[in-house]
């Protein structure tokens, strides 16, 4: 025997859509929305538009202006150590040979 | 065989912050500053796209003319406190002169809207007159409070300044936070007073 309540609650739910898209109207007549005119509808629309954007705007170019700063300091930081290294290797060689990591690489076959 | 040679032992670049501390907090705090500026404007353009009028009936026009001038103070503040940071970068004390006029001009700005404000309520704009006066205290006051604050730490920094223990983190997030204050205003002033 099929199981009645979730075919009632799928049922209801494509109903409550087919309904608002179909007859929007009908969602729009909402008691917040005053008189439904052109003009307060356009008001809804631009401030719902500027509530998700300004969001999404600021935390993103917060998000940037901090990827983009990290970047620009690591640049910076491997830039450094790279010279400090070149300034470093002449002098010792000059001192007899300071400690070195020999890396060798395993003979090709 | 190949052969590479590294240092050793090989430095490994130590962490920097991006920012001053001072600045990422600040800078966090007036991201969601702006939305709290974004849902008193959004509120606003739907209770003011109800009226067949604005202001309504009864109430006084706000003083854009007036307030215009006053928001040029403003901008002008904002100018002279980016002069003071590209002196500060060079040599702080030589700061001390821009940031003593965007100080004056960010309270001149204050006791400006002071003013207005007394003037409006003498003319029956109150909190509770209409929406037109709850809007209009609670956005401009709410960026009043704002600016007070923001003029009180710019005190603080020029005393600090003057006393040479002005840090770059302490400046630069004093700096962010009146940025906010001025560049806010004109999408007030547009929406608000026009």
């Amino acid at each position: 025997m099929p199981r009645i309540k979730p075919l009632l609650q799928s049922g209801a739910l494509v109903f409550g859509v087919l309904g608002v898209w179909l007859v929007p109207a009908l969602a729009r007549a909402c008691p917040m929305c005053f008189s439904g005119n052109g003009t307060n509808q356009s008001a809804f629309l631009w401030g719902s538009v500027m509530l998700m954007l300004v969001p999404t705007v600021a935390i993103g170019s917060l998000l940037y202006w901090a990827y983009s700063r990290a970047k620009a300091i690591d640049a910076e930081a491997t830039q450094d150590a790279a010279r400090s290294d070149a300034s470093a290797a002449p002098q010792a060689v000059s001192s007899g040979g300071s400690p070195t990591l020999r890396v060798v690489s395993a003979p090709q076959e | 065989m190949s052969e590479n040679v590294l240092p050793f032992p090989r430095r490994l670049p130590a962490r920097r912050p991006i920012a001053p501390s001072a600045v990422i907090g600040m800078l966090i705090f007036v991201v969601t500053e702006l939305m709290l500026y974004a849902g008193f404007i959004s509120a606003f353009t739907i209770t003011k796209a109800a009226y067949n009028t604005w202001p309504p009936i009864g109430q006084p026009r706000l003083p854009a003319g007036e307030t215009l001038v006053n928001s040029l103070a403003l901008l002008g503040s904002g100018v002279a406190l980016f002069f003071a940071g590209r002196a500060f970068r060079r040599e702080p004390q030589s700061a001390k002169r821009p940031m003593l006029l965007a100080l004056l001009l960010g309270a001149y700005f204050v006791g400006f809207q002071g003013v207005e404000w007394m003037r409006l309520l003498g003319q029956g704009l109150t909190f509770t007159s209409s929406n037109h006066g709850a809007f209009f205290y609670l956005i401009i006051g709410s960026h009043a409070l704002h600016a007070s604050v923001a003029v009180l730490a710019l005190s603080y920094g020029y005393f600090r300044l003057v006393r040479g223990k002005l840090t770059q983190g302490a400046f630069l997030a004093t700096q962010v936070f009146w940025y906010f204050v001025v560049c806010v205003w004109p999408f007030l002033y547009v929406r608000v007073y026009l």
